[in-house]
């Protein structure tokens, strides 16, 4: 899919023209506006980050904090204990990454290319889930993870993300497009089912696992109610849950700084793994 | 081992034939079979069947019948606790529906910082939603430290209640639920776009169409399908919309930004009301399921078109 | 075939829907006793708590070898209980506030501990009022451990600040509403700090405003034969809550934050943002104020509610302990060997005033408040108490002029909660309190009318 192709109403050839230059100045102008209103709270939560709790309500408010000290990062950060918050979080999220790639990979590849006798009412099932509304299956699911002894365990969590509906869907529809030929070569090599998914299918599917693996990692990251109601741990806390509570006992100023460092660590992903995240976005929701 | 994949040996039991194909693709998505009975199937079977059950902790105790039922729907607050989640669907509408939709379509026209603001509409939802909860708390924060009052006060206006004024709760709570989700709306229908076929623009110029009568005519017709399945996906979700008002407002000012969601809550985790809570679940299952059935309707019809 | 398998499908389903969820208790290994205990600190979050708590631990395994304690970090809190109680993760004892008493004992996680009160001498020496919140059907189900009735607190600071401390620079309690609305309200003008912190939320509005209520003469609710009836729409409840309405559009004594919890409540204290808060006398104060907020304790004072029109009132509240009803009689029996050992036993031997003093040392260790003297106790006063004091008296770090007016029950009324639906009645009165701050325009009447019609309809008459 390429991205940048001039796709638009308006036409090269119409560029020119005065009435479109007025259309694109508006268009520009709207598109600005947006990008203020999503940046701006992000850069005021910065900035009032380095106030304290007495400028943070001073009346009238001041625009830029008196000092600057970035040293409150560092006591937050210990305070808090936002390292073991961190580490809790990525345990639990490589976890759910490891178990969603290995299990609905394997899903997925088996629609797409196993067609086992009777998958079809999997996949069928695996739609019909898929808009079942969850809000109903969420206190018996809490009651028999407890029952099992789950609480304070990452496990539940871990079989959640190798349930994932959505992301067996992605990967049907991306195993649909490897050429079958390069399956049956590997078959005929003597190579078990798992193997050839794990030697000849997982490779290439570089782009598919990378896009799951970024959205299982934001996911886990910002995953709430189910880590609140089942993690009571303080120890084993991931950082949502932890930004959660710390509403509690930080003043203002330096619930800022944890607010901060919740968002950074998924941004950064962003940032840097850009691509697979836009892409796979978009190639997601023309399958839905 | 190769021999046996040549001649696909088969394996009978019974009226069954089964390959080895069929035998290890099964095999591969036997544990994931085992969850989506665990995780899915059953507790939603559990949910409906416990709702008959009088609960005591989490222990299940006698048949009580519709008991349950007639204690939520007796509830003085859930006809209020119903209109004010309708209410989030119909917020969620007025301000989050159109705005990707234009994003998107002004997004397309564009060459020059079409990835800068790609990126910047969709960074929010990379967030995690609790963090951009509190966020939205502080930038509603009442007095004029808060950013909204700053920026009022930068106009010259009176700084706002905000959050407080229950009429304007729930249209709030989705304000910032749009500035958050509004991005990963773009991009779909950004995507969408990128389907249609620059020819017909071509012709359309040709026949001296104009920018909005080429809209009309070419574009929205076929965003139109995707706009009518992200409406069925966007009432399903927020009708079950919980953790935004658990987090920001607790459901007040006095109960006006209460949804089923955080009703079903607090019956089962604050009031230790597990069969009230499963009750409540399954009416909002009930309408639910309507919707859902209707999506598959509509989505169907749109496959059959497209 | 396709017909077949989900026919097998749903039968297996079906059955694994019936099957309940079942776990044991190990209690016993080889003779030895096990008992959990909760509470313990956190060994990362709080080291010389922990540290101490490990003191007293092995201590304990010294001097009674047959039991093994092994501590637990578990605290109560409502969104947890049922969860751990259905898993059998509850520890053997663990605290339990007054509040939660019949929640816990209907769904029958506690054990009778009767004849182990008796044993103990918890029943002679234990006031009675106090022994009767944790007794139903005669029998004794848990053990009080904590009193406490709810009282006033002040920042001196922000006092100072707005110049309204005496010449001695000690806090002069408002005696009634009025007068407490007026100083708040001047507070607030003089240094645009709250006067007053009024939470609403999290139950913790209409645990504040009970109090309120009842110097106004409200009552709440009453058994009418078998059936419980709420009696708030009263002219006298009204009042209270128009108080509160006063406080924002009369006095504009509050924040402007309407959304304040517990936590919050205290945080605003702590970090110099509000002046008057209701509040108790004890660690859920000191450790937010001053453990984690650094407010100097002297700049604490402690008094009592005002007085309305129909007396001066102190909310009743406590904890207790529980024991776990899957607990053999001899882990009941170690449990209270425990709690004699810490200190929450009626007798007062030389070696319990050692333990005591150690604990005061502690504290003081750690940099915890140490009060001049019990202020309110599950004890008949006695010997115990008194050489209680005499130990506090010795190492308080806290001046006691700041506490007078709290220490004072003279002519006070202490009380306890409402009997039944307790938390239920609080949030439906957080979001009375909420309305009346937000809108100007709220009628009281009419809200108190429909509040006491949600509160019978929705609780009072669904009590079986």
């Amino acid at each position: 899919m390429s991205k940048n192709k001039a796709n638009g109403m308006i036409l090269d050839v119409e560029r020119r023209q005065p009435k479109i230059k007025l259309v694109y100045m508006f268009i520009y102008a709207v598109l600005i506006l947006v990008s203020i209103t999503i940046l701006l709270p992000i850069i005021w939560i910065l900035l009032s980050s380095l106030k304290d709790t007495k400028e943070f309500l001073q009346v009238p408010p001041t625009l830029l904090p008196k000092n600057w000290d970035f040293g409150k990062f560092i006591d937050v950060w210990h305070k808090s204990a936002i390292d073991t918050a961190y580490l809790s979080t990525i345990i639990l999220v490589s976890g759910e990454v490891i178990c969603s790639i290995v299990l609905n990979g394997l899903v997925g590849y088996a629609l797409s290319r196993l067609k086992p006798k009777g998958s079809k009412l999997v996949f069928i099932c695996i739609l019909w889930l898929m808009m079942i509304p969850h809000n109903l299956s969420m206190v018996p699911k809490f009651i028999s993870f407890i029952g099992l002894g789950l609480a304070d365990s990452y496990l539940p969590f871990w079989m959640m993300a190798g349930c994932n509906l959505f992301h067996v869907l992605l990967f049907k529809d991306f195993f649909d497009t490897i050429p079958k030929a390069l399956i049956e070569a590997a078959r005929i090599d003597g190579c078990s089912e798992l193997g050839i998914f794990m030697k000849i299918v997982l490779p290439l599917s570089k782009p598919i696992v990378m896009t799951n693996a970024i959205f299982t990692f934001t996911g886990g990251w910002g995953e709430f109610l189910f880590p609140y109601l089942m993690i009571k741990d303080t120890a084993m806390q991931p950082i949502a849950i932890k930004l959660f509570t710390l509403k509690e006992v930080l003043p203002v100023d330096e619930y800022m700084v944890a607010l901060i460092l919740a968002i950074v660590p998924p941004l950064l992903v962003f940032c840097f793994l850009q691509k697979y995240v836009l892409d796979g976005m978009e190639a997601g929701g023309v399958k839905e | 081992m190769q021999k046996s994949v040549i001649r696909r040996k088969k394996l009978s039991i019974g009226s069954f034939k089964l390959t080895k194909t069929d035998v290890s693709g099964w095999l591969l998505m036997l544990p994931f079979v085992i969850l989506l009975i665990y995780l899915y199937i059953l507790p939603t079977i559990r949910g409906v069947l416990w709702s008959f059950f009088e609960m005591k902790g989490y222990n299940v105790g006698e048949f009580i019948g519709l008991e349950n039922y007639r204690i939520v729907l007796q509830d003085t607050s859930f006809l209020v606790t119903l209109k004010n989640t309708i209410l989030y669907v119909f917020w969620s509408f007025v301000i989050g529906y159109l705005p990707p939709i234009i994003l998107a379509v002004m997004l397309n026209e564009i060459s020059v910082g079409k990835s800068f603001f790609r990126f910047t509409v969709y960074f929010p939802k990379m967030a995690p939603a609790i963090a951009i909860s509190m966020l939205w708390y502080y930038l509603f924060y009442p007095n004029e430290s808060g950013l909204l009052n700053m920026v009022l006060g930068f106009f010259g206006m009176e700084p706002s209640k905000w959050l407080q004024n229950s009429s304007m709760t729930i249209a709030l709570i989705q304000v910032s639920e749009t500035w958050r989700g509004m991005g990963a709306m773009t991009l779909l229908y950004f995507s969408t776009l990128q389907g249609i076929n620059r020819d017909l623009y071509e012709a359309s110029m040709l026949d001296g169409a104009g920018l909005w009568h080429r809209f009309k005519s070419i574009t929205l017709p076929h965003l139109f399908p995707f706009m009518l399945i992200n409406a069925v996906r966007q009432v399903i979700e927020v009708f079950q919309i919980m953790e935004q008002p658990f987090a920001m407002t607790g459901g007040g000012p006095n109960g006006a930004s209460m949804s089923l969601g955080l009703a079903g809550y607090r019956y089962a985790f604050q009031f230790f009301k597990v069969g009230n809570a499963l009750a409540l679940n399954v009416i909002q299952f009930v309408m639910l399921m309507g919707l859902t059935i209707i999506y598959f309707k509509v989505k169907s019809k749109i496959d059959d078109d497209v | 075939m396709k017909r077949k398998l989900s026919f097998v499908l749903a039968m297996v389903i079906l059955a694994l829907c019936f099957t309940g969820c079942g776990s044991n208790n190990d209690v016993a290994e080889n003779g030895e006793t096990v008992i959990y205990v909760g509470g313990c600190p956190v060994k990362e979050q709080a080291p010389e708590l922990w540290e101490q708590f490990e003191a007293q631990r092995l201590g304990f395994m010294e001097k009674y070898p047959e039991i093994k304690v092994i501590g637990d970090e578990y605290n109560y809190s409502m969104d947890t209980y049922l969860s751990k109680a259905a898993a059998n993760q509850l520890p053997t004892i663990y605290y339990l506030p007054f509040t939660e008493v019949d929640k816990v004992m209907e769904a029958g996680y506690v054990a009778d501990v009767t004849e182990y009160m008796e044993k103990y001498g918890y029943m002679e020496s234990m006031r009675s009022d106090v022994l009767e919140k944790a007794t139903r059907d005669g029998k004794v189900w848990m053990v009080p451990i904590k009193t406490y009735y709810l009282g006033m607190t002040a920042n001196k600071e922000v006092l100072a600040q707005a110049g309204m401390l005496d010449e001695d620079g000690y806090v002069v309690w408002p005696k009634t509403f009025d007068e407490l609305g007026q100083m708040a309200g001047e507070i607030k003008a003089k240094t645009g700090i709250p006067g007053f912190v009024m939470p609403t939320m999290k139950n913790v509005g209409g645990w504040h405003f009970m109090n309120i209520a009842w110097s106004y003469g409200a009552t709440f609710m009453e058994k009418q034969g078998e059936q419980w009836v709420a009696t708030f729409n009263s002219p006298e409840c009204a009042e209270a809550l128009q108080f509160v309405k006063d406080l924002q559009w009369k006095y504009n004594a509050l924040s402007d934050n309407l959304f304040i919890d517990f936590a919050e409540g205290r945080k605003m204290i702590a970090t110099n943002q509000g002046a008057f808060h209701f509040a108790v006398l004890d660690d859920n104060l000191f450790k937010p104020l001053v453990m984690q907020n650094g407010m100097d304790r002297n700049s604490i004072a402690m008094g009592k509610i005002p007085a309305g029109p129909e007396g001066q009132y102190g909310l009743l509240g406590g904890s207790m302990m529980a024991i776990s009803s899957t607990a053999t009689p001899a882990q009941i029996d170690a449990c209270f060997k425990w709690l004699d050992y810490v200190g929450n036993g009626p007798k007062m031997s030389d070696e319990e005033k050692q333990v005591y003093e150690q604990s005061i040392l502690d504290r003081l260790e750690i940099g915890m408040p140490v009060l001049p003297k019990n202020c309110f106790n599950v004890w008949k006063s006695g010997e115990k108490v008194e050489a209680q004091d005499a130990i506090l008296a010795k190492y308080t770090d806290m001046d006691e002029r700041n506490l007078e007016d709290y220490y004072d029950t003279e002519g006070m009324i202490i009380k306890a909660e409402e009997p039944i639906c307790c938390q239920e009645l609080y949030i439906i009165l957080d979001s009375c309190i909420q309305e009346v701050i937000s809108n100007k325009d709220a009628d009281v009447n009419a809200l108190l009318a429909k509040a006491a019609n949600d509160f019978q309809v929705n609780y009072l008459d669904n009590v079986k």
